[in-house]
């Protein structure tokens, strides 16, 4: 089972390797990584230049579910979002035959085969703010127990966030286009750079229960603030597991319309 | 040039109504956006206010930004900016009209499609935060007559930024650079009365309030006389800048790419 | 398909005599004796029906229209290891089809496939293990980065040891002459470049059964030659079966003793490639040459045309085109009628054949009935 690491280790180590090589790009993309940072920033800071707090949530708390929100984002950029565009390319151009004749799990490699490193940099100036948030009067009573618990949340949430994607991304095996469709995900991913808290109980309950993003972000940065937990920390799980279920059974039977096994 | 000018647009949209579902979510892009701090100011608001602003009149602001935000939105990066990085462009160099016109009609196509999508969609999301309305009928009026030099010099702006491609592959992301401008200094993240002074100063001074809030603000009845004035000429003469700053960026470009080629 | 059946048996496997272990269709136990076995394999595809028109569009929105294709149609046919088959056919005929079929891209319609003695569309991870797919339009490879470091990839993908990787991609390099390429960008490789880099990560794990789909096209002559030479020399040293398509008669030419030749998803031809010509050409060449005496007409074609279509006439040489039937007492005549200086009767060159063969169904037909 040390294989599937290990493949996963060659695609990152190749993309760091070329991408290094164009120096012009790393610096205009870490110019970017820090703009856009920057301006989520000042936009929370806006907000509570007008209040103390929204819906029970601190700045700093805030601030930490931003900072989750950027590290999902950079984790989205260097691996979700290259390879499910791939995906699609190649299944237009017919290179995702390659992918299906090798003798690992398809859906794995179409997953992970590209990497764009660029977003490992949001990765770590997002766990910088969460970080920073938590130095920072975030609140009382954050210990191991609620670290581990958030850490625990934050996986099922990137699980989540995964599962979202790829589901989407196998409709490419019934219609080529799919940026359109990434697009709406991306839409709707924006809406967690706040606490879903702070949204209209309609928008609260679409976040939650139809595209659950609310697990991806304000789940995990609940479990420091020592908001419904456990029994949320187990519905994250939960959906995590049932996610990528979901996933797995969409991408088996995309696959097999794709090899025409289904009709 | 007007006779071309309407072949370009019905051409343009003919193929707009062929890529329906791209459409929709175009338009998506200028609901969904603000959509996240229409809600967080409703709440943030609560049954008060904050700064002077209740909930009700948060809504009406970004309700009208939205539809203001798709009609003056800049698409060139991705029809222009497409074009001139597929190598397209060299035929419409030979054309004897500026091809700059043809960006114009797709702009116009894009908006006029698009606002059938847009219009209905903040209408339907309309009751789910129960706007205020607090606007007289000559506002609402002189503010729909900022929206036209608001969305030109976007237009302007936004084909500048689209000629970078001669220059550089990377044009997409000093078109993000804006956009981040935009969404600070044109009263996305929160109306520009309630940003911070110092953003606030900024904000009067750069072209962005110009190109997008000011006509919703106007529109909304939060403006006097002597502002929207100001606001006025202060378009007048960043259309004026973004006129040159076109002209000056085609030029070059053009001779930039007769001499790399294309 | 009786009739295609009739031919397989008209021609016997010329490969019989070769490979003694090679046993007749449904007896032979998959992993000893043939490497790729087929048997009465079709696939239908069902596609979509689009008509013109608004109105009739809108109406295919809510019932749609579906024609049955067959892309294949009721194929057998066997490949013994170490065999290297070229597979022939126009644009269409079915042979990416069958290709796909084998490799387990696609799901047969009706039919068996085994490889290695594995069914491939079950993609079992030890029959992919074991094989390979090369395809000449479209690669495996990353564009942005150096094959070297692509094949780094494979090597986890196909559990390579260290010790394994290291002289598979050194044989490689040595036969491909790879060294200059492995650090290169794939983008920045000339076609045949990539092509070679194509075929080494296709290669380095070994595969026992090689499937190339058009593994030359789009290359210049040289790289053809040297792709081909290279084909021929990796069969050579690993006994790998190789199953080939290619648009280029000098790659099957070069490469294959035994061509199977399809049609519209039939097959009509499974045999030695010298007697193909012979077995699916209706007609013969004949090469005269007259005498040069007084009583030679002056325009010897003007002589010669009653006789068969004249198809060359080159320095008082006449090739004449006459039905294979008839050859014999063409011949007779010419020579009873006619001062002949030389005369000489051929079967058509493969490439003419293949091309009268796929540019019209009646003379393929026509073929299939004299075949009876």
């Amino acid at each position: 089972m040390l294989r599937y690491p290990a493949i996963m280790w060659v695609f990152v180590k190749n993309s760091v390797q070329n991408e290094l090589a164009y120096r012009f790009n790393l610096l205009t993309n870490l110019v970017f990584t820090l703009v856009g940072v920057v301006t989520s920033v000042t936009a929370v800071y806006v907000i509570y230049g007008h209040t103390r707090t929204i819906q029970g949530w601190t700045l700093p708390q805030t601030l930490a579910l931003l900072g989750v929100f950027t590290l999902m984002n950079g984790l989205i950029n260097t691996f979700i979002a290259p390879n499910l565009d791939e995906f699609a390319e190649g299944i237009r151009k017919g290179t995702l035959d390659f992918a299906l004749i090798k003798p690992v799990n398809s859906q794995f490699l179409v997953s992970f085969q590209r990497c764009v490193v660029w977003g490992l940099a949001d990765v770590l100036v997002g766990a910088s703010i969460v970080g920073y948030a938590l130095l920072t009067g975030f609140g009382e009573g954050v210990g191991p127990l609620q670290m581990l618990a958030f850490v625990l949340a934050a996986a099922s949430g990137a699980v989540i966030i995964y599962s979202l994607w790829i589901s989407l991304a196998t409709i490419a095996f019934w219609t080529v286009k799919i940026d359109n469709m990434t697009t709406i995900l991306r839409a709707f991913y924006n809406m967690g750079r706040f606490p879903v808290d702070a949204y209209p109980t309609w928008l609260q309950r679409t976040l939650t229960y139809v595209v659950p993003v609310a697990f991806v972000t304000t789940v995990p940065v609940d479990m420091l603030r020592g908001q419904g937990a456990p029994l949320a920390l187990v519905g994250s799980l939960l959906v995590a597991a049932a996610a990528l279920w979901v996933s797995t059974r969409l991408w088996r039977f995309g696959l097999s319309r794709y090899t025409s096994a289904s009709s | 040039m007007i006779a071309a000018f309407r072949v370009f647009f019905t051409t343009q949209w003919a193929s707009f109504l062929a890529y329906r579902v791209m459409f929709f979510l175009y338009s998506m892009w200028a609901i969904l956006p603000p959509l996240i701090y229409l809600a967080v100011w409703g709440t943030v608001a609560g049954g008060g206010n904050v700064a002077g602003w209740s909930r009700g009149e948060f809504v009406v602001y970004y309700l009208t930004f939205m539809v203001v935000n798709h009609l003056t939105g800049s698409i060139e990066i991705h029809t222009t900016g497409y074009e001139i990085r597929m190598g397209d462009l060299s035929p419409r160099l030979l054309l004897p009209v500026h091809p700059a016109l043809r960006a114009l009609a797709s702009n116009v196509g894009f908006k006029t499609i698009g606002l059938f999508i847009v219009a209905p969609s903040v209408l339907l999301l309309a009751p789910l935060f129960k706007p205020e309305f607090n606007t007289s009928p000559g506002m609402f009026f002189l503010g729909v007559l900022a929206v036209l030099p608001a969305a030109a010099m976007q237009f302007l702006w936004g084909y500048s930024i689209a000629l970078l491609a001669f220059w550089t592959t990377r044009a997409d992301a000093v078109s993000q650079l804006n956009y981040t401008f935009l969404f600070l200094l044109s009263g996305e993240v929160a109306p520009i009365a309630l940003l911070p002074e110092g953003l606030r100063t900024l904000a009067a001074a750069l072209p962005y309030r110009y190109m997008l809030s000011f006509p919703v603000e106007v529109i909304t009845g939060q403006l006097g006389g002597r502002q929207i004035l100001l606001g006025f000429v202060m378009q007048g003469l960043w259309l004026g800048a973004a006129w040159l700053l076109m002209r000056f960026t085609w030029q070059r470009g053009v001779r930039h790419y007769a001499a790399v080629g294309g | 398909m009786a009739q295609a059946r009739n031919m397989n048996e008209a021609t016997a496997h010329p490969l019989a005599e070769q490979n003694p272990q090679h046993e007749p269709i449904g007896s032979s136990d998959p992993d000893r004796g043939a490497h790729v076995l087929i048997q009465n394999l079709s696939k239908v595809y069902r596609v979509h029906e689009r008509e013109a028109g608004l109105k009739a569009s809108l109406g295919s929105l809510f019932r749609r229209k579906y024609r049955d294709v067959r892309a294949v149609n009721d194929i057998s046919f066997e490949v013994a290891p170490g065999e290297v088959v070229g597979f022939l056919g126009p644009n269409g005929a079915g042979k990416t089809t069958t290709l796909k079929m084998l490799s387990g891209l696609l799901f047969p319609s009706s039919g068996t496939v085994r490889v290695l003695g594995h069914e491939p569309f079950k993609r079992e991870r030890s029959y992919l293990g074991r094989m390979s797919m090369v395809m000449g339009n479209k690669g495996q490879l990353q564009w942005d980065i150096p094959a070297g470091d692509a094949f780094l990839v494979n090597k986890v993908v196909y559990k390579l040891s260290d010790e394994q990787f290291r002289t598979a991609l050194g044989e490689l390099t040595d036969l491909l002459d790879l060294g200059p390429l492995l650090k290169k960008q794939v983008r920045s490789l000339s076609l045949g470049e990539r092509m070679k880099c194509e075929l080494a990560a296709a290669l380095l794990h070994q595969p026992q059964v090689l499937f190339l789909d058009e593994p030359t096209i789009g290359l210049d002559v040289t790289m053809q030659a040297r792709i081909r030479s290279f084909i021929g020399e990796y069969n050579r040293r690993t006994g790998a079966t190789v199953l080939l398509t290619s648009h280029y008669m000098a790659d099957v030419v070069a490469l294959c003793k035994r061509v199977i030749v399809i049609h519209q998803g039939r097959l009509l031809y499974d045999g030695a490639l010298d007697a193909l010509s012979g077995k699916i050409a209706p007609f013969k060449l004949l090469t005269v040459q007259l005498e040069d005496t007084v009583d030679t007409p002056a325009e010897p074609m003007d002589a010669l045309a009653p006789y068969g279509e004249v198809q060359r006439n080159q320095d008082g040489q006449v090739v004449l085109r006459v039905p294979r039937a008839e050859a014999a007492a063409v011949t007779a005549r010419l020579l009873a009628n006619l001062p002949v200086a030389d005369l000489s009767i051929e079967d058509p060159p493969i490439e003419d054949v293949i091309d009268q063969v796929f540019s019209g169904n009646a003379l393929a037909e026509a073929h299939v009935e004299a075949a009876r």
